[in-house]
């Protein structure tokens, strides 16, 4: 696998959506290759950050009844 | 399809019990997509109600979620985009001019666990920031990926477009992403810029 190809399949690899033959074939070449490998932790670090940083926010008191009463009479 | 009559006190009760345990989902991805909570609660009202509606099609067994976020995706980009901030008509080209592919400037610990936390200092309106000026179908694959957790497959059916393209949509976003948190993290002092 060369470098262009790595950066195609890095984003995939990361969320396990990459074959398993493309996964080995990705892991020798972050092995041998610094530049993919920083590309892959930085796309970890993307990740990472949605994952943590967002504040999950759950619906506001109220807006389930709103809901409710809006289709109570369709 | 769903087993009810339309109009049935039985569809109500469906409905609730499929559709309704989501609202706390759908509202997080919401609040992400509009930027403000006053637009996310029209956003996902508007949402169940387009659902409730067309609830006779909705397949029982089937992915509710997935069909409540292809509804909410649809609604956002139909009566809420125009309202939004955003940054999607910028094109492929323009962002890829803004965020040059280049070596990074700042210095990478060297140890590598280090690397994957050395952001972990950027507060959450820095992400925010980071993800609203991504455009919107990249933030839309970014939320729908990484917030809620949908496969590739999953999110190619909601946002009505080929595999290979949320591949692509995410692996650019996260460059994107990427370079904006480090031009965070940088005028805060987190991260040195190389000597």
């Amino acid at each position: 696998m060369n470098c262009k190809e790595s950066e195609q399949y890095i984003s995939s690899f990361i969320d396990g959506e990459l074959s398993a033959r493309l996964c080995v074939e990705l892991k020798d070449h972050l092995k041998k290759c610094r530049k993919c490998h920083e590309t892959c932790l930085s796309h970890l670090q993307s990740k990472h950050l949605i994952r943590t940083k967002l504040r999950f926010r759950p619906a506001p008191a109220g807006l389930r009844e709103r809901i409710v009463a809006g289709i109570a009479f369709r | 399809m769903a087993k009810f009559e339309e109009g049935s006190d039985q569809k109500r009760r469906d409905f609730e019990q499929e559709a309704l345990r989501h609202i706390d989902l759908l509202y997080n991805s919401a609040v992400q997509m509009t930027g403000n909570q006053a637009d996310a609660e029209d956003l996902v009202q508007e949402t169940f109600v387009k659902a409730f509606k067309f609830f006779h099609k909705f397949r029982t067994g089937t992915n509710c979620k997935a069909w409540l976020f292809k509804i909410m995706r649809n609604t956002f980009i139909n009566s809420f985009r125009k309202k939004a901030k955003e940054p999607s008509k910028v094109s492929f080209e323009e962002v890829e001019k803004f965020y040059p592919d280049q070596e990074p400037k700042y210095e990478l610990p060297i140890d590598e666990s280090d690397q994957e936390h050395m952001f972990d200092e950027l507060l959450e309106d820095d992400v925010k920031q980071a993800l609203d000026a991504l455009p919107l179908e990249f933030r839309m694959s970014v939320i729908l990926s990484d917030i809620e957790g949908f496969s590739y497959q999953e999110i190619a059916r909601i946002m009505e477009c080929p595999i290979g393209t949320v591949r692509s949509r995410l692996s650019r976003a996260r460059k994107m992403l990427q370079k904006r948190l480090h031009n965070f993290a940088i005028s805060k002092g987190i991260i040195k810029l190389k000597k």
